[in-house]
């Protein structure tokens, strides 16, 4: 079944598409996770904040 | 019920337990939507395997008229009701709803190369949501554009609420419309016209979509909280000295 799906002529359409949601999740969540440390970090490590 | 949610310390309190509860949740829809609706699903009668596109394209697509009526929401509750978050909350839905409108548009494309033998036209559903994209867009750049953030976020509340009007526009649009994209066949009156076996699959990426918005949208609201009480407490110092 997968041989059949993967040699279809439809096939260098179809994996563009999930490689691409998959890379959006990725970029977004690295982005999220990034930002997050960033000011979590900033906001720990500064007294003013009150943590 | 809102103004329970508007304190920040019970959003952080609540967001630091739910947060990698949704993120989870996304990471294990994932696994179980992507390879279900690429390889396990049946093809379709009519358009083949093209049809496999449908289950990236499908949720994107709903979620990116989901979250920005959650944006307008927030914007019609920050302008009315001085709700603390409701700003926060909006701007940091609105980078998600940006890239799930965009792969909706990108998806959309490449299916309709094999399906309609073009990758554009300028038809009601492709142009409407493109402007629905070009909104995000522009909601972003006005925040990014102006310094003040109660202005910023005032403006930019007006800016959302005024794009809503595109949400029915985008919904209704293959009703109102001839349209080369077919009109809806799961949100129909009648019900559902697809296959469980299609439909299955689409609903654990629908679910897959919607946890990443929650958890994506979560992390971005605590980013925000934590960067402001930074700039609030330089804010503290420098009046003190």
């Amino acid at each position: 079944m997968i041989e059949e799906i993967v040699t279809s002529r439809h096939w260098p359409f179809i994996w563009p598409c999930y490689a691409l949601a998959i890379a959006m999740f990725v970029a977004l969540g690295v982005r999220a996770i990034v930002q997050l440390r960033r000011w979590e970090k900033a906001a720990r490590s500064d007294e003013d904040t009150k943590l | 019920m809102l103004a329970y949610f508007a304190n920040p310390d019970r959003f952080m309190r609540l967001s630091a337990w739910t947060m990698p509860i949704a993120a989870g949740l996304a990471g294990l829809l994932l696994l179980i939507g992507l390879p279900w609706g690429l390889f396990f699903a049946p093809a379709d009668f009519r358009q083949g395997e093209s049809a496999r596109i449908m289950f990236v394209h499908v949720p994107a697509a709903w979620w990116a008229l989901g979250i920005y009526t959650f944006m307008a929401v927030a914007s019609l509750m920050g302008l009315v009701w001085r709700h603390a978050l409701a700003d926060v909350a909006a701007r940091a839905a609105a980078p998600v709803g940006a890239c799930y409108a965009a792969l909706c548009l990108i998806t959309g494309s490449i299916w309709g190369r094999p399906t309609w033998g073009t990758w554009w036209e300028w038809d009601a559903r492709l142009t409407s949501m493109l402007v629905l994209f070009l909104t995000y867009v522009g909601y972003l750049a006005l925040w990014a554009a102006i310094e003040d953030e109660a202005r910023a976020a005032r403006l930019a509340a007006i800016l959302c609420l005024a794009g809503f009007i595109n949400i029915p526009i985008v919904h209704f649009s293959v009703d109102w419309w001839n349209s080369l994209h077919q009109t809806a066949s799961i949100l129909r009156p009648g019900g559902s016209a697809m296959d469980p076996s299609m439909m299955q699959p689409l609903m654990v990426m629908a679910l897959a979509y919607f946890a990443a918005f929650a958890a994506l949208t979560m992390a971005g609201m605590r980013a925000e909280i934590f960067r402001r009480r930074v700039a609030a407490a330089a804010l503290r110092r420098a009046r003190a000295a």
